[in-house]
């Protein structure tokens, strides 16, 4: 049996798939927070994943993925029983997890999955757990049964209004926050960097409240060694591979990592994903059986 | 040596130098002095037996000739091509005081390469397992030497390496035109089927911690060879623009994930038009001269000093020089800019001028006041060195670090903690691939001998094994409270850390008179030693001459015989 295969795969809303994938060694060590790098087959570039889940018994990770570039699609392309050719991890340091009191969780798109972990955690902490489910419309919002678990509150936020508040992650804190006056004491966000930014605005003109949130980051080897992940943070150069990817979210020069260093390759990503040119699976598989057969 | 011309390697990812034909090599080897007391052989880090390898090239022994190397040096291919050999063997040969040294480098590489091409895969040695298990962090140089040696010792060899392909920095930092991928593969094949493990994708100070290893995993001894994995970036403004990067990063991108083949490979990378490299050193001009493949007009090597003081080889510099690449020496950037959309567009540099010599022993770079230029860039790589990687240290508190974060170790390539040795540029910073390997076969000897450690009680009986150490000559001089004892290798081989020790045993009662460690045994030389006697009366002293692999000598040295 080959490492890194596939056990169960999932698309829970158009474009978002999960993941359950066997790596043993990884699901025995994960703590919330954690990230994988992935590469689909030889050729791929390395991503890095947020893990959502994981099983020390089975041996499984579980992970989303929102198709957008080229690894990912490949990602949604593959199948029950198909094999990774690399998953490294887990890396990065773990979230800082303890008992805050009142502690809102939000995610976004493809954060929900990621957030669902140190929520979990947290919540095991003995923290009150709020969390903000932010889509695009109603039915791209997935893991609802698995938040309303471990949530003490829940709250869905959409951009259309298709369901719950019509808005964003920031909007929601903002009422909270300004208007019913509820007392926050810890904000874990994970999104994309643009709505991260917001929040940490937000949170930061309202009295400073302690706000995490885990970065996303283009890397390469996600043990510190090119930099490619680098972001000035506090005024100082820092890896989010090795230093993060969890940043007090004040302190994240934000314009700089959404504007600068995560738009690099904005032309070439574009280009890759033209180039992809998917083999029809069903095809390979009856031409494999035919020449199965042949040999038989 | 025999090389693409430039204007056309310039635009291709081949191999620089063709190699040497056979009558060439011939040619070149006939060159050599084969000298008594070859100096070659002291300047090299693992002292491979540099005249006896030679003199087979000359005898048309090509094959025999390599696997002379490898008794020293398990990486002949790379070692050929990638050390400094103008500051190792090649810099003491006593032909290069009139003209050129022999080209010790290049016959290496062309044995090396004729081993590999004659298809001659070598069979596994047998080897009885003596059921300890190695684990090695880091597949670079100094791991695969480890490994190497450690597997002929017997012992169950386990190599984690944190990319999906082995090689370490051969494979993601030292580009295909220089060294080609297939032939670290091949050497890498070459340990697998000596049974040596290979591991991918581990990250150790993630996966599993040091100590995880020992008590999980059941490993007797850890060598981490991790590398210098931690760029230094120069702090200047502008430095997070996108088409500024790390070397380790371009060249990753461009080697291991093979952008320069993009977008038949995904990865991808800033292709500039005019490149600034920072740096002197052989990372420099890798990247240099990678940027030049990828299409660039103008590639520029901006560094602090002078040409004299570039730390990289000299043939690399030389070969970037000859494919078009600019040197903007004695200067240094002070500011990166960038346009609107974030992309850098020019940098600015300070000119400098050489001082005093610093610690180093090199030219201290004295920025000029006032004096500066701008270049205009879209491509720049800083080259100006690595710290050490923190993911081990930090996950192992009882390893002792020094204040740059690079292991401690004795001179064996002990670390603090028990059974975990180190070596490499996790130990002295970023250093040469041979500087590694040496450090590499430092401490595999140190792990079996802390393993194996030797047995306290003398053997009872005075057989001689095999006499690869005799006695020349013993003697005691009148009124002398010394013996005189000359010792000589004579074996063909050369011994690492042999023990001499003398004894005198009195019934039940041992007492050692001399115990003394020769660190490097030449074939052919002659040792000298003085052993202080106890009382005339006391006849007979027993001398042992062992090394790690056993006993090389015992002998009962009888006073009266001597006398005689």
């Amino acid at each position: 049996m080959s490492e890194f295969r596939i056990v169960e795969k999932e698309e829970c809303v158009p474009n978002i798939h999960k993941l359950v994938v066997s790596v043993p060694k990884i699901a025995q060590k994960t703590q919330p927070g954690q990230f994988i790098l992935v590469m689909v087959d030889e050729k791929s570039e390395r991503i890095p994943l947020t893990l959502a889940d994981w099983d020390p018994d089975t041996g499984t990770i579980v992970f989303f993925v929102q198709e957008l570039g080229l690894s990912t699609t490949k990602m949604a392309y593959m199948e029950v029983s198909d094999s990774f050719y690399s998953i490294v991890g887990p890396l990065g340091e773990p979230a800082h997890l303890k008992k805050f009191g009142s502690v809102v969780v939000a995610g976004g798109c493809f954060g929900l999955g990621g957030i669902y972990s140190i929520a979990k955690e947290l919540k095991g902490l003995g923290n009150h757990i709020i969390s903000i489910l932010e889509a695009k419309n109603e039915s791209l919002l997935y893991y609802e049964e698995e938040f309303q678990e471990i949530s003490d509150e829940i709250i869905f936020v959409t951009s259309d209004g298709s369901r719950g508040i019509k808005g964003h992650v920031y909007d929601v804190l903002e009422d909270m926050i300004s208007i019913q006056k509820r007392k926050i004491d810890h904000i874990k966000v994970i999104g994309c960097n643009v709505m991260m930014s917001k929040v940490a605005k937000l949170t930061k003109e309202l009295g400073n409240i302690p706000t995490y949130a885990t970065v996303s980051s283009i890397m390469v080897d996600g043990t510190g060694m090119c930099g490619a992940c680098r972001l000035t943070y506090d005024g100082k150069t820092r890896f989010a591979c090795v230093d993060g990817p969890e940043f007090d979210a004040h302190k994240v020069d934000w314009d700089e990592l959404i504007g600068v260093r995560n738009t690099a390759y904005i032309r070439e990503e574009s280009l890759s994903l033209q180039n992809f040119s998917p083999q029809c699976r069903s095809l390979t598989k009856f031409l494999e059986k035919n020449s199965e057969k042949e040999s038989v | 040596m025999p090389s693409q011309p430039p204007s056309v390697r310039a635009k291709n990812f081949r191999e620089v130098p063709y190699g040497y034909s056979e009558e060439m090599a011939l040619t070149e080897a006939s060159r050599c002095l084969n000298c008594k007391k070859p100096k070659c052989v002291e300047g090299c880090p693992v002292r491979v037996p540099i005249p006896e390898f030679i003199s087979l090239i000359q005898e048309g022994k090509f094959l025999e000739a390599a696997w002379k190397i490898k008794e020293r040096n398990v990486l002949p291919a790379i070692c050929g091509r990638v050390c400094p050999q103008e500051t190792q063997c090649e810099g003491v040969c006593i032909r290069g005081k009139k003209e050129k040294p022999v080209a010790i480098g290049n016959l290496e590489r062309f044995v090396a390469d004729y081993e590999r091409l004659s298809g001659f895969i070598p069979k596994p040695l047998i080897v009885k397992k003596n059921g300890r298990k190695v684990a090695i962090i880091g597949s670079g140089p100094s791991g695969l030497t480890v490994a190497g040696d450690l597997i002929k010792l017997g012992y169950g060899v386990t190599v984690f390496e944190a990319f999906h392909r082995g090689g370490g920095v051969l494979v993601y930092g030292i580009p295909e035109f220089r060294l080609p991928k297939s032939v670290v593969e091949y050497e890498i094949r070459n340990l697998k089927n000596q049974g040596v493990e290979f591991v991918y994708n581990n990250v150790i100070g993630r996966i599993r911690t040091i100590d995880e290893l020992f008590s999980k995993e059941g490993f007797d001894a850890i060598y981490i060879g991790v590398g210098a994995g931690l760029p230094v970036f120069m702090n200047i403004p502008g430095e997070n623009l996108k088409g500024v990067y790390s070397a380790n990063e371009y060249l990753t991108r461009s080697n291991l994930m093979k952008a320069y083949l993009y977008p038949d490979y995904n990865t991808p990378l800033v292709r500039g038009k005019n490149v600034v490299v920072v740096g002197g050193g052989n990372v420099a001009m890798d990247s240099a001269r990678t940027a030049l493949r990828l299409d660039a007009e103008n590639v520029y090597i901006v560094y602090r000093r002078s040409r004299e003081q570039m730390p990289a080889r000299l043939e690399e510099v030389h070969h970037a020089e000859e494919e078009g690449i600019q040197f903007k020496l004695l200067s240094n950037p002070v500011e990166i800019f960038g346009d609107d959309q974030g992309r850098i567009y020019k940098i600015k540099c300070q000119r400098y001028k050489l001082g005093e010599p610093d610690k180093s022993g090199r030219a201290r770079p004295i920025p000029i006041e006032g004096e500066f230029f701008e270049l205009e860039t879209d491509l720049l790589i800083v080259s100006i060195g690595n710290k050490a990687n923190p993911l081990i240290t930090m996950t192992t508190p009882d390893l002792e670090v020094n204040e740059w974060g690079n292991i401690v170790i004795d001179e064996f390539g002990r670390t603090s903690k028990p059974f975990v040795y180190a070596g490499g540029d996790i130990v002295t910073g970023a250093a040469t691939v041979i500087s590694a390997m040496g450090a590499g076969r430092c401490a595999a000897i140190a792990i079996h001998e802390d393993l194996f450690p030797e047995k306290k009680e003398e053997p009872e009986s005075i057989v001689t094994p095999i006499e690869i150490i005799k006695v020349k000559e013993a003697a005691i001089y009148t009124n002398s409270t010394v013996i005189n004892i000359s010792l000589i290798n004579k074996s063909d081989k050369e011994l690492d850390k042999v023990r001499i020790s003398v004894s005198h045993v009195q019934e039940l009662f041992e007492q050692t008179l001399l115990d003394t460690t020769i660190m490097r045994w030449l074939p052919n030389e002659i040792h000298e030693l003085e052993c202080p006697r106890i009382h005339e009366n006391e006849k007979d002293y027993l001398l042992s001459v062992k090394d790690i692999s056993g006993i090389l000598l015992s002998k009962i040295l009888n006073v009266e015989q001597i006398m005689k």
